[in-house]
């Protein structure tokens, strides 16, 4: 039987010192297949964002076990970390976070040229062909609508051909349309590329598309 | 304006938001200045306070190779207390035939009137056939007290050895020897013709000024050829030279400061940016425009006061610092206290460059609509206004008047400043130059270089200002060490290749022939060149005295003190004709001269003007015949003044010579042979010479490079503070970068492309200028070939290069290290 793409189990997460310390996350067991989706929902700061920060390996926890595709995450080192992104996960977040100095194609090629795939950019230019900006590659974040950004951003996620894609808040700062469009064609390729996916959202519209849906609330899952 | 006071309190509260590098650049550039300042101040200050001691009295009248004629003498006693000093150089011959050149004076008792004669240990003021000697000279004879040595024809026991002598020259190139005036006839030194200097001290009555009763002895003896120096310039030439020193040393400072202010600008303009936000509110809030512009302008100034506090105390303790540290190397100590009008002029300059550097970021935040903060809008700024302008740019111009204003040689100030502002408009124009080559080039290469050379054309990068702050400071270091290393070399291979090995002066004319056949029985081949010589002020040009003249025009050397004078029949070896004609060898008619065309030049002489020197009391007016071209660094005999043949053989004169052996052959033999048969004559080794004025050049480069070495550490301030500036936007790639699978290493190579680019450039064009610049000052101003120490030259750069991508990086570090999730939470 193939090992989960994510498996974690009691995962605890505690930011701060002293008086300012926190417990975000408290105890959290979760499990993803290959190929399987799963939207996470939940009020704001019931610890969505800092469980998909762990499950990108943005963040270590504080406690608990962490395998992320079949690999021990929780001692891994930050460049193994990176590099355990760069080559299977893919992350899309809610502010694009698109490099400003680069035109749309150079920011999609940038994973691949990290993970030194030949002929980065055919491939890029392939992946913004296939979330529609074929014609956009030339120009500059700040000359893409928002929309426009986060397909982008699809692109640079989806352009390594990651087995898992995580979206955090995908849709929140575009309007109800581009946003369900966005939605649509993070499960498109998501499911092109037969990849785990992993959404975190307030919208219980964009959840109910999901497989499989956990609420959170308060560090855990409720 | 309480209002603002308490708004600037509260704000300040809540952290400097950039603030801490205009705190940094502001306290570096003002102690650097206040040092310079401070130390030339204490300089001159403790030659204010001890002129008399210096000088060894109020007033000291001098005359050559003669004594006062009674009128004078009654004239002097007439002005106060005196003593008369008798001063040549002299062979002191010690132990083993050892000679030594020495100062030799011999001294009445009435020595020193004033100023305190320190002498070692156990010594006894020199009686009879008793010698005091300087340190110096002591350790190279090889002496003690109670030792005998060997003066011209005299024998003398050393009686003590002398610490310090009141003495007017920080530098001379022999050491002091003192005798009793009585035993000075016992060397049979004094002849005539010898090249002696009479010194008549005096200590004035209360009534009289010295400088004037000075002046008006020159006037009632005009032809006398009397040089009168009084308490307030003793020490004239260590004056002149510390203010060479100082003002060369506050150039640079000053280009600090312009870097500095680079740096205060990057850092008020992320100050505004960092109180967008809480000005909008202000305004918001209903608070004018007034109020936040005073908010803002008292939150700048009251950092701005720390730093040069922080910047005037260190600058304070300098003259102490460098007088313990350097002691050595300064012409005499300088006054330890604090010099407040120094601290001041270095305050002033510091708070011109905050206004000029910190206005227009404050008065842009102040005008910025609060509805495009709120918004939510990117700061670009609100339009651009000419008015905005007007300070900055009068606060520059002041600070450049206040240079020029309080500088001893204003022209140099205003070149210096002038070239200044000519190299930083170059190096901002590369720095353009280079944003606009990073935005062509930013599609190339892999995604490390593309983000690394797109840096430098990043909203907010700060290429045009490190440009500026990294090239000026580098440009001057390779400039003044081109310069310097030239000039070292030139001293210390050049010259002494091509100059004699031995200089001989005062060998007696009777004894010329004896003269001769020593050198060519102890120095066979070598060339000898001997020439007459005599000793005399310039009194008059075209009819006018020297003494009556309003004001001696700047670098007329030639009209300060005695002049060597000669006569001539042919054109001396590397003289040129430049105007007017030589004489024919069998000249007989009325005095002419041949005069150096720079020193006629500078005194606006041409050929059939008319100069009169004194010898022996005697004015001799003569016809400039021509002008020449002299190369001086032949270290030949080099005469600004020459006479045609009939006018000075009469005057009682004595002979110079320089022997020059076959490679490889020592003079020691010449030297000692000429001791021995002609104690009169005084040998000076070039070698010595050569040493002792490298000593002083290696000194001097030393502190310019250091002075330099704080501009360029001013400048990578500036790039470690821009680099902290734009920590956000590093901390974003860094962090995007990570986030789709870049190592850690992967995000420091971005970094150090980007700096490693702009160091590179802007080190390159530095080199280049500076090359430039030295090439011209070497070739031109100094007149000599351009060879300098390339080796040391190119290291600069790179080490350059080195310290700024270090500096850059270790100031990226912590923009790079931030976690990941935290700061995308924050992005």
């Amino acid at each position: 039987m193939p090992e989960p793409l994510i498996d974690l189990h009691d995962i605890r997460l505690t930011l701060g010192r002293g008086a300012a310390r926190t417990e975000i996350l408290r105890g959290i067991d979760l499990r993803l297949d290959e190929g399987a989706t799963l939207a996470i929902l939940g009020p704001s700061g019931s610890g969505k964002s800092s469980l998909m920060a762990v499950i990108s390996g943005l963040e270590r926890p504080t406690g608990g076990s962490a395998r992320l595709l079949g690999q021990d995450v929780v001692d891994m080192d930050e460049d193994r970390l990176a590099r355990l992104r760069g080559h299977s996960i893919g992350v899309v977040l809610q502010a694009f976070h698109l490099l400003p100095t680069m035109t749309g194609l150079e920011n999609v090629a940038v994973p691949l040229e990290l993970a030194r795939v030949p002929e980065a950019r055919d491939r890029a230019r392939a992946e913004l062909a296939a979330v529609g900006l074929a014609h956009r590659e030339g120009h500059y974040p700040a000359q893409l609508s928002g929309g426009e950004q986060q397909r982008v951003a699809i692109a640079r996620a989806t352009a390594p051909r990651p087995r898992l894609l995580l979206a955090d808040e995908p849709t929140g700062n575009l309007d109800a349309a581009t946003g369900a469009a966005i939605v649509d064609l993070l499960f498109e390729r998501a499911g092109a590329g037969n990849a785990g996916l992993v959404v975190i959202t307030h919208d219980p519209a964009i959840a109910e598309r999901a497989g499989r849906v956990i609420r959170m609330a308060d560090g855990r899952i409720a | 304006m309480n209002e603002a006071l308490r708004l600037a309190g509260r704000d300040l509260r809540g952290g400097i938001g950039g603030l801490g590098l205009l705190l940094l650049c502001l306290a570096i550039a003002v102690a650097g200045i206040a040092a310079v300042t401070s130390l030339s101040s204490a300089i001159g200050s403790s030659i204010a306070d001890n002129g008399r001691s210096l000088l060894g009295g109020d007033l000291m009248l001098s005359v050559a190779q003669r004594d006062a004629t009674s009128d004078e003498k009654a004239e002097i006693m007439r002005l106060g207390r005196s003593s008369r000093t008798v001063s040549l150089r002299a062979m002191v011959v010690g132990p083993g035939e050892r000679t030594v050149l020495a100062e030799l004076s011999g001294v009445d008792a009435a020595w020193p009137l004033a100023g305190k004669v320190d002498l070692a240990p156990g010594g006894t003021r020199p009686q009879g056939a008793e010698v005091a000697l300087g340190t110096e000279l002591a350790e190279r004879l090889g002496v003690g007290p109670g030792d005998m040595v060997r003066i011209g024809s005299g024998a003398f026991r050393v009686s003590a050895i002398i610490r310090k002598v009141p003495s007017t020259s920080g530098f001379a190139l022999a050491p002091p020897a003192v005798v009793d005036e009585a035993a000075l006839s016992a060397t049979q030194l004094v002849q005539p013709g010898s090249l002696t200097t009479t010194s008549y001290r005096i200590l004035t009555t209360p009534s009289v000024d010295p400088r004037a009763a000075g002046k008006a002895f020159q006037r009632r003896f005009a032809n006398g050829g009397w040089r009168a120096t009084d308490r307030g310039d003793a020490a004239g030439g260590s004056r002149r030279f510390a203010d060479r020193v100082g003002q060369m040393l506050l150039l640079i400072a000053l280009s600090a400061l312009a870097i500095g202010g680079l740096g205060i600008s990057s850092a008020a303009a992320a100050f505004a940016e960092s109180r967008r936000p809480v000005i909008a509110i202000l305004k918001l809030l209903g608070a004018r425009r007034r109020t936040v512009a005073s908010m803002l302008s008292i939150e700048v100034a009251a950092i701005a006061l720390v730093a040069i506090a922080i910047g005037l105390a260190i600058g304070a303790a300098a003259p102490a610092l460098i007088a313990d540290v350097a002691a050595g190397f300064l012409p005499l100590a300088p006054d330890r206290s604090v010099q407040p009008l120094a601290l001041a002029e270095a305050g002033l300059f510091g708070l011109l460059v905050t206004i000029a550097a910190s206005w227009g970021p404050v008065a842009r935040a102040v005008e910025e609509r609060p509805a495009q903060v709120l918004r939510g809008d990117v700061a670009n700024g609100s339009e651009k206004s000419s008015r905005r302008l007007i300070v900055p740019l009068a606060a520059v111009l002041a600070a450049v008047a206040l240079a020029i204003y309080s500088s001893t040689d204003r022209q140099f100030t205003a070149f210096g400043t002038g070239g200044t502002a000519l190299f930083a408009g170059a190096f901002a124009l590369q720095g353009v130059g280079l944003k606009r080559l990073a935005r062509r080039l930013r599609h190339r290469g892999g995604p490390l270089t593309r983000l690394g050379i797109a840096a430098l054309d990043r909203p907010g990068s700060a290429t045009v200002r490190l440009s500026v702050a990294l090239g000026l400071g580098l440009s001057l270091l390779v400039m003044l060490a081109g310069v310097g290393s030239s000039l070292l070399g030139e001293l210390q291979s050049n010259i002494p290749r091509q100059a004699p090995a031995l200089f001989l002066v005062d060998i007696p004319a009777a004894e010329e022939t004896r003269f001769r056949e020593i050198v060519r029985r102890d120095a066979p081949g070598a060339a000898l060149r001997i020439v007459p010589t005599l000793r005399g002020p310039v009194v008059a040009i075209n009819g006018t005295r020297v003494i009556d003249m309003p004001a001696i025009p700047e670098g007329a050397w030639v009209l300060r003190g005695d002049r060597g004078l000669t006569f001539s029949k042919t054109l001396p070896p590397g003289n040129k004709i430049v105007a007017g004609r030589w004489w024919p060898e069998d000249y007989a008619g009325p005095s002419l001269v041949s005069l150096d065309a720079d020193a006629a030049q500078i005194l606006g002489l041409k050929v059939g003007d008319r100069l009169t020197v004194a010898v022996l009391g005697r004015p001799i007016e003569a016809k400039i015949a021509s002008l020449r071209q002299i190369d001086w660094r032949s270290l030949g005999f080099n005469f600004a003044i020459i006479f045609a043949p009939g006018t000075l053989e009469k005057a009682p004169y004595t002979l110079l010579a320089t022997i020059a052996p076959p490679e490889g052959q020592s003079v020691q033999r010449v030297e000692r042979a000429l001791t021995e048969q002609l104690p009169m004559v005084s040998a000076i080794r070039v070698r010595e010479v050569v040493d002792q004025l490298s000593a002083i050049l290696v000194a001097l480069d030393r502190a310019v490079r250091i002075a330099t070495g704080f501009a360029i550490l001013v400048g990578v301030v500036v790039l470690a503070g821009s680099v902290v500036a734009t920590r956000r936007s590093r901390q974003r790639d860094s962090v995007l970068l990570k986030l789709v699978g870049a190592t850690r290493r992967e995000v420091l190579t971005v970094q150090l492309i980007e700096f490693a680019v702009l160091s590179s450039a802007v080190a390159a064009a530095a080199f280049a200028a500076g090359i430039a610049g030295a090439w011209a000052i070497v070739r031109y101003m100094l007149d000599l070939a351009f060879a300098p120490d390339w080796a040391m030259l190119v290291i600069l750069p790179l080490a350059a290069i080195a310290v700024a991508v270090s500096a850059a990086l270790i100031a990226a570090i912590p923009a790079l290290s931030a976690r990941p999730a935290a700061a995308l939470r924050a992005l």
